[in-house]
C-alpha cells in the first residue's frame, strides 16, 4: 500500500460525498473556465479579425461601449502622411439588430481599400462600386440570417441587396455584414465618421515606434497593435473585472464547500488519527495526509470543471448573442490555470482541518 | 511447526535486566484537578518482562499504560525510557513507532484498509520500500494465523481475528514495549484463550516486554508480574510464581 492508496482510500469511503463534492467545485472551476474562455475569446477572436486584414496597427478611442465612438475620418489622411504607413483604411463598425439574428456585426469598409482585398468571395459577386446599396455576408452571417446572394436584407429601416457571401478566414469577419464605408455612414446618419483605421506599414517597419510617432498626430485616439485592441478596450477591462470577480466568488464558495467536506471528513475520523498518531505517525504526516485528501478532491474536479467549462463554451458560442462575434478560448494556458486555480483552492480548503487533526489528542481521541 | 516471528532470544530471568520503564511518582488529574487518575505511581518495569496491571475501572490503569506508550504526559513525576526522560524526547512520534506496540481492545482497525494493509500503517514511519512493508505484513500475519485472511477488510473479520490482526500491527516495527489495553475484552472465552497465548507466544519468542492492562484476573495470571492498582495508586505489585 502507497501513500496515494492510502489518500484515495480515505476519499473512495464517503463516495456520494465526495462525488457531490467535486460536482460543486467542479461547477465553479466550469465557471472560471466558461468566463474566462470567453474573455480571452473575444480578445483572440478581433485580435485574429485585424490580423487577417493584415493589419499592422489600430486607431480607435478606448470609450465604454464594444464598438468605439466614432471619431473624424480625416484622421486618415495625418496618419497616411507617416513615410513608415504603407496604407491606412478607414471602418465603422457597428453592432445592430438585423431580422432574424439579434445582435450582428455591420463591417462598413472604405471602398477600394486594402481591407476589402483579404475576402474571398465563395458565392456571388462583390458590390460593383462604393456606392451601391448592397451587402455582403460573411458566411456565418448568410447562415445565421438565411440569406443567399440575390436577396434582400434590411438595416435599419433600410433595404439592401446581398451580391455575395465571402470567407474572410475570422470567426468575427465570417460573422459580418460587410458593407462600403459611406453607405453605411448614411444609414447610421454618421456621415464623415469612422471609428477604426487600419494600417499598414511598409516592410521592415518598427512597429513600436511608428505607433509612438502616429501617437502624436492621433490625438484624442489610441494607436495599437492588434492585439492589444480589445484588450486596451475600456468595456473589455470592465467585462473581464466582472469575469474575475465572478469567478474569484465562485471559487470562495467552493473553498468553503471543500474546507466543510474536509472537516467534516476529519471529525469522522478523530479516533482513526489518534489511532495513527499512535501507531507512531508523525503529525506532519497526517497534515501532508489531510492536505493530499483534500488537494486530490480538488484536482478531479477541477478536470470535471475544465471538461464542463469546455462544453458550456461549445454550447454558447451556437447561441445568437455569441455567434459570428468570438471563437471559445481553448487552449493549455487556460487548462493550466484551472488546474493551479484548483489545486490552490484544495491546498486553502485543506489546511485547517489538516492543522485541526495536528492538535489531536491520541490518548482522548482513541478513549 | 509453527514458525517463530521473531528469533527467541536468550531466556534470562528478568529481575537482573536493565530497567527499561522507571515511573516514579507519576500524578495525572483531568477536569482541572477535580478527577484524580494517578496519584503518585512509581513502578519500575524491567527489559522482557510480562507485566499484567489488574484494577476495576476507574483504577486509573489504562491513564498509566496511554503515559507508558508517551500518548500522554503526566501532570507531575517522571517517566524514563532506558534512563532517558520520556517527556523531554524530542520526537515521540518516532519513539512510539520504533519502541512501542499498541493493542487495544476494540482492536482499532482502520476500516477502509484490508488486513495486509493495515498491518502495514505503523510501518510508514519506517522508511521501508512498498515491497518490503507488504513482505513483513505478509509474514506477521502468516505468523499469526491470518494468511488466508489477507485481503479482507476488518468488517469481514471475526473479534478474534481482527485482535490476530491487531497483534501482527502491534509487532510491525519490532517494537521493545507491547503495550495491550484489555486485549481480551470484547472476546468470548475461547477467543479469549487464543489470544492470550499468541500474546504469550510472541513474548516468548520475541522477548520483548509486554505490558497488559486486564480487569480480569484469570488474564492476569498469565503474567510473571502482576500490578494491582486502585484508585489511582499501586496496591500491590507481585511476581506470579506460576508462570517461572
Amino acid at each position: 500500500m502507497t501513500s496515494t492508496q492510502f489518500t484515495l482510500k480515505n476519499l473512495l469511503r464517503r463516495p456520494t460525498r465526495t462525488v457531490l463534492t467535486v460536482m460543486g467545485i467542479g461547477v465553479s472551476i466550469g465557471a472560471l473556465v466558461a468566463l474566462i474562455g470567453l474573455a480571452w475569446g473575444v480578445k483572440q477572436s478581433w485580435g485574429d479579425a485585424f490580423k487577417v486584414r493584415k493589419t499592422d496597427l489600430v486607431v480607435r478611442k478606448t470609450n465604454v461601449g464594444f464598438a468605439p465612438q466614432p471619431f473624424d475620418e480625416k484622421l486618415v489622411e495625418a496618419v497616411r502622411q507617416s513615410p513608415d504607413v504603407a496604407e491606412a483604411a478607414n471602418y465603422l463598425m457597428e453592432i445592430l439588430s438585423i431580422e432574424e439574428a439579434s445582435t450582428i456585426i455591420v463591417s462598413g469598409r472604405e471602398w477600394g481599400s486594402f481591407m476589402w482585398d483579404t475576402l474571398d468571395l465563395v458565392e456571388g459577386a462583390m458590390p460593383a462600386n462604393g456606392e451601391e446599396h448592397s451587402v455582403v455576408l460573411g458566411k456565418l452571417a448568410a447562415e445565421m440570417l438565411g440569406k443567399k446572394p440575390g436577396d434582400t436584407i434590411t438595416i435599419e429601416v433600410e433595404e439592401f441587396k446581398v451580391t455575395g457571401i465571402v470567407d474572410g478566414k475570422a470567426v468575427v469577419e465570417n460573422g459580418s455584414v460587410i458593407l462600403s464605408l459611406s453607405v453605411l455612414q448614411r444609414l447610421m446618419q454618421k456621415t464623415g465618421q469612422v471609428n477604426f483605421i487600419n494600417i499598414r506599414l511598409k516592410p521592415g517597419v518598427d512597429i513600436e515606434a511608428t505607433a509612438r510617432e502616429l501617437q502624436k498626430v492621433a490625438t484624442g485616439c489610441r494607436v495599437d497593435l492588434p492585439d492589444d485592441v480589445v484588450s486596451n478596450n475600456d468595456s473589455m477591462k470592465t467585462v473581464d473585472a466582472m469575469n474575475w470577480g465572478t469567478s474569484a466568488v465562485a471559487l470562495l464558495v467552493a473553498t468553503f464547500g471543500v474546507m466543510n467536506t474536509m472537516f467534516m471528513s476529519v471529525y469522522e475520523r478523530t479516533r482513526e488519527i489518534g489511532i495513527l498518531i499512535a501507531l507512531g505517525w508523525h503529525r506532519w504526516r497526517i497534515l501532508r495526509m489531510i492536505l493530499w485528501e483534500s488537494i486530490a478532491l480538488c484536482f478531479v474536479a477541477g478536470i470535471v470543471g475544465i471538461i464542463l467549462g469546455i462544453s458550456i463554451l461549445k454550447i454558447l458560442v451556437l447561441t445568437p448573442m455569441m455567434r459570428g462575434k468570438l471563437e471559445p478560448y481553448i487552449g493549455w494556458d487556460l487548462i493550466g490555470l484551472a488546474l493551479a486555480v484548483s489545486v490552490t483552492v484544495g491546498i486553502l480548503s485543506g489546511l485547517f482541518p489538516a492543522l485541526h487533526c495536528t492538535k489531536i489528542n491520541p490518548s482522548e481521541a482513541i478513549r | 511447526m509453527r514458525r517463530p516471528i521473531f528469533m527467541p532470544a536468550p531466556d534470562s530471568t528478568h529481575d537482573n535486566n536493565p530497567a527499561l520503564l522507571e515511573v516514579d511518582e507519576v500524578r495525572r488529574e483531568y477536569d482541572d484537578g477535580h478527577v484524580l487518575a494517578l496519584r503518585g505511581v512509581s513502578l519500575t518495569i524491567r527489559d522482557g518482562e510480562f507485566v499484567a496491571i489488574i484494577g476495576t475501572s476507574g483504577s486509573g490503569k489504562s491513564t498509566l499504560l496511554n503515559l507508558l506508550g508517551a500518548l500522554d504526559v503526566p501532570d507531575a513525576g517522571e517517566i524514563r525510557f532506558r534512563g532517558e526522560p520520556v517527556a523531554r524526547l524530542a520526537d515521540p512520534a518516532k519513539f512510539r513507532a520504533q519502541n512501542i506496540g499498541f493493542i487495544f481492545q476494540s482492536f482499532h482497525l482502520l476500516p477502509t484498509l484490508t488486513a495486509l494493509e493495515n498491518v502495514q500503517v505503523p510501518m510508514f514511519e519506517m522508511g521501508w520500500r512498498v515491497r518490503e512493508r507488504q513482505r513483513r505484513a505478509r509474514e506477521l500475519l502468516e505468523a499469526v494465523d491470518m494468511s488466508h485472511r489477507l485481503d479482507h477488510l476488518p468488517s469481514k473479520l471475526s473479534g478474534g481475528e481482527r485482535q490476530r490482526v491487531a497483534i501482527a500491527r502491534s509487532l510491525a516495527n519490532e517494537p521493545s514495549i507491547l503495550l495491550a489495553d484489555e486485549p481480551t475484552g470484547n472476546l468470548d472465552t475461547k477467543n479469549s484463550d487464543q489470544i492470550m497465548a499468541l500474546l504469550r507466544r510472541v513474548h516468548h519468542e520475541k522477548k520483548n516486554t509486554m505490558i497488559l492492562v486486564t480487569h480480569d484476573l484469570a488474564v492476569a495470571r498469565l503474567a510473571d508480574r502482576i500490578i494491582t492498582m486502585s484508585d489511582g495508586q499501586v496496591l500491590s505489585d507481585e511476581s506470579n510464581s506460576a508462570t517461572r
